[in-house]
């Protein structure tokens, strides 16, 4: 019924995505739905509809964004762990829902690394901000402050199960400071993390380049390191976290995509070929740079290496 | 002026653009009726399709499905008792009640009416000072949100009905309902009994949905309703509200434009938080308060008026500090940045012709809703008249759709029928219902600020120490204060309170 819904309204705008599948090859001939686990308008959620675009100009099949929010990504990972592996339904994949999920959730009722991991597709490096008018000018700034006065040095959190806490707890261990000493405000999400900087309400912040962009470019804030191994293009100016002294302060948020359980090796070697050759598209890579994602093609195995490396990492960054 | 507003203006004449703005609103308004389909989902569906449009056409479409939706969810809450949108709930309990009056159509324009006057006087706003007030969403922290939702609950005494006890009660209840799930600050798991399932909460919707809807029709079933409106009504023309009830309207439609406005610059105001507040200030402000409940034109407009302010009212922080103040907003961000439009205040110097082209469309986009609106209200008020026999399943079946929609999932279907007999029974025992809304929406609002404000200073004594939030909390104080003495010394309130929930 909702389908019909969406049908009309297709319908009504007049551009209604072509239906007729290509026949000659034996995938995709059906819809995609790809299961983002997050609202949309997010940065998962936007970088997702770019790919989604160009996969259906490439395939000549629907592929639709479905988001399921809520439930710490678990119910929308339970969707795809559970789906029959046919290649209709895919999980649009990122550190919260993978690499970090069962340290963060126990119990869970899947494992984490059962799931079909297909590749990486683009990656976005988190960035420490701060008020324009804060004291801070630099990371080492803020550092000091940390280890003077733990206890009055709030940021943002994202309650645990965010990768902005992922930042921070790093951080935190590189600048010798229990984490638990800190103030953590736990937000909702991180378009909030930065609004809440930019009012400087908080000591310091984490964002994402996309979340920052336009109260950066409206003076509100500071940016203090991009926690990445190279600068972000949109801002040379500012050091890496290692060029500041923290060199392991390193956090990339990336997003992939994963199948259910046991997808067949066909299907897996026209969504490997699909992605390497989507990511190389100038069109893709020029859409990804304005929603603040930097294009990064990693194979299966890579990801399924990344995955695992990044697991661990959580496991003792979140031990205390 | 210079050449960029003049060009953006002329631009949005265009007959592309005009036909972009007429599409969106079309939509929208569709969206706004169907229950569940919410103007966020419906732009996240064609937010694929727009990409292939020129950045203009695909921002004034956007723009469109959204105040398009917010003038549609009042439809059906007027004729059917079934909010097409959070923001309607409290326009349906004035809206409905004059509906089965047979006053169907004069609800209607005036919803039509006082939506259109939020959107041009929004969009003038926008116009004259735009970025200029945008920075006082960054002045809101988490205490001065704890401070305005606790102002908030002092329309609580609005809505309780005959016992303020037994609308509280419903109140904590509704809040009680939004603490299932996973905590949203946290990811600790609350009150879900060991289930996948309540992991993800009780979205508003499905709720929404069962306590109106469902429950509207099986109380018409007992009550063996034949029709909403049994009389005769007029060509559409003659329903349009005029004279004294035009100009109460109207007035009232102000108010509310200047309220949801104001409230709608701060992130995370809720249209139908505001349209709420909107209802209370006018009953406070009207000599008749214990007639709101039985069609006051006022308790129509006002709301519709609020929620489309503020749904205005969101774009300037969004051009202008790029912070979307509520989902669909957030997605209209991803819309920009997609077509390589990063907002903020150079926005407004660099890309002069395409702002001034979105805000024009909002001009025209307002003027055709109300233009396509108008002469439909004729049309659509005579679905009062349609036999219930045949009325009942269809809205049955939309409210089954509707709270499948949102969450993809048939879980909440069983969520909307279970509420469906919760609200058939809170009607039996006359507990009002908009307070159970008001708890869904206030609560995690409530909860969330005030654990952030506590992190944040480590003392409660920040509510003190922060001048806003201390003169929101004494104003509630204040207003809360000045109900008692009135309803002690008024036995005319105290009437109202009495009389005014006979809510259906």
């Amino acid at each position: 019924m909702i389908r019909l819904w969406i049908g009309m309204i297709g319908l009504l705008a007049g551009v209604a995505p072509a239906l007729t599948a290509s026949a000659q090859e034996k995938y995709p001939t059906k819809p995609i739905e790809l299961i983002v686990p997050f609202v949309a308008g997010a940065s998962t959620d936007t970088g997702a509809r770019v790919v989604a675009q160009a996969l259906e100009a490439r395939w000549g099949v629907p592929v639709k964004i479905i988001n399921k929010p809520g439930g710490n990504t678990v119910p929308a990972v339970t969707d795809v762990m559970t789906a029959k592996p046919d290649g209709t339904i895919f999980l649009v994949d990122a550190p919260p829902q993978s690499a970090m999920l069962d340290t963060v959730v126990k119990n869970l009722p899947f494992k984490v690394t059962d799931r079909t991991f297909i590749g990486v597709m683009a990656y976005t490096p988190l960035k420490f901000i701060v008020h324009v008018d804060s004291p801070f000018k630099s990371l080492g700034d803020a550092a000091q402050a940390l280890k003077a006065n733990p206890e009055t040095f709030s940021w943002t959190s994202l309650g645990g199960a965010g990768f902005q806490d992922m930042a921070f707890r790093m951080f935190c261990l590189a600048a010798g400071v229990d984490v638990k000493k800190t103030r953590a405000v736990a937000l909702k999400g991180g378009a909030e993390a930065v609004t809440l900087t930019a009012g400087g309400h908080v000591t310091m912040g984490v964002g994402t380049y996309s979340a920052i962009a336009a109260p950066l470019s409206a003076g509100k804030l500071r940016v203090l390191a991009s926690a990445s191994p190279e600068r972000w293009p949109n801002l040379p100016d500012v050091m890496t976290t290692g060029e500041a002294g923290f060199p392991s302060v390193q956090v990339l948020f990336w997003i992939g995509i994963s199948g259910p359980p046991g997808l067949p090796a066909p299907i897996r070697a026209q969504w490997e070929a699909a992605l390497k050759a989507i990511t190389a598209d100038p069109a893709v890579i020029a859409k990804m740079a304005n929603v603040g994602l930097k294009v990064l093609y990693e194979d299966a195995s890579t990801m399924v290496a990344r995955v695992e490396r990044e697991r661990k990492l959580t496991q003792e960054i979140f031990a205390n | 002026m210079d050449a960029g507003i003049i060009g953006g203006l002329l631009n949005a004449l265009t007959l592309a653009n005009l036909g972009f703005a007429l599409i969106g609103c079309l939509l929208g308004t569709l969206v706004g009726i169907l229950p569940g389909l919410g103007p966020a989902s419906a732009m996240a569906i064609l937010l694929p399709m727009v990409l292939y449009l020129p950045p203009e056409g695909a921002i004034i479409i956007m723009a469109g499905i959204y105040y398009g939706a917010m003038y549609g969810g009042s439809t059906t809450a007027i004729l059917m008792n079934v909010p097409g949108e959070v923001s309607s709930v409290i326009t349906a309990v004035d809206g409905f009640a004059m509906t089965k009056a047979g006053r169907a159509g004069e609800a209607l324009a005036i919803a039509a009416i006082g939506s259109f006057m939020a959107g041009i006087l929004g969009t003038l706003v926008i116009a004259v000072i735009g970025p200029k007030v945008a920075d006082l969403a960054l002045h809101f922290g988490p205490a001065e949100y704890f401070a305005l939702v606790l102002f908030s609950m002092t329309a609580l005494v609005s809505f309780a009905g005959p016992s303020l006890l037994a609308g509280v009660a419903v109140a904590l209840f509704g809040m009680w309902l939004a603490c299932v799930g996973t905590d949203p600050l946290t990811g600790t798991q609350r009150l879900n009994f060991g289930t996948m399932t309540l992991m993800r909460g009780f979205d508003i919707v499905p709720v929404l949905v069962g306590v109106f809807g469902i429950a509207e029709v099986l109380t018409s079933l007992r009550e063996n309703v034949h029709q909403i409106y049994g009389g005769k009504l007029g060509r559409w023309y003659a329903m349009i509200p005029r004279g004294v009830e035009l100009t109460r309207g109207l007035a009232a439609s102000v108010r509310g434009t200047v309220l949801g406005f104001v409230l709608g610059l701060l992130p995370g105001m809720l249209p139908a938080l505001t349209a709420y507040l909107a209802y209370d200030v006018e009953k406070r402000l009207s000599k008749t308060p214990e007639r709101f409940g039985s069609g006051m034109i006022e308790g129509v407009a006002a709301p519709e008026a609020a929620n489309n302010a503020t749904a205005m009212a969101g774009f300037i922080p969004l051009l202008a500090l790029g912070i979307p103040t509520s989902p669909a907003l957030a997605i209209l961000l991803g819309t920009l940045l997609i077509n390589g439009l990063t907002p903020g205040p150079m926005l407004f110097q660099q890309q002069a012709v395409l702002t001034w082209t979105v805000i024009g469309s909002m001009l025209t986009a307002n003027t055709a809703l109300l233009v396509l609106n108008l002469p439909l209200v004729g049309f659509w008020a005579r679905i009062s008249r349609v036999p219930y026999g045949v009325l009942g399943p269809v809205v049955l079946a939309i409210c089954l759709v509707g709270a499948y929609a949102p969450r993809n999932t048939l879980f909440d279907v069983w969520i909307a029928i279970l509420f469906g007999l919760i609200g058939y029974a809170m009607r039996r025992l006359s507990l009002p219902l908009a307070p159970l809304v008001l708890g869904l929406l206030l609560g995690p609002l409530f909860e969330q600020s005030l654990r952030q404000s506590i992190a944040l200073a480590g003392t409660p004594l920040i509510f003190l120490q922060r001048p806003i939030a201390l003169a929101l909390i004494v104003a509630a104080i204040l207003v809360l204060a000045l109900t008692w003495v009135l309803k002690r010394r008024s036995s005319a309130v105290g009437a109202l309170i009495k009389e005014s929930t006979k809510e259906t």
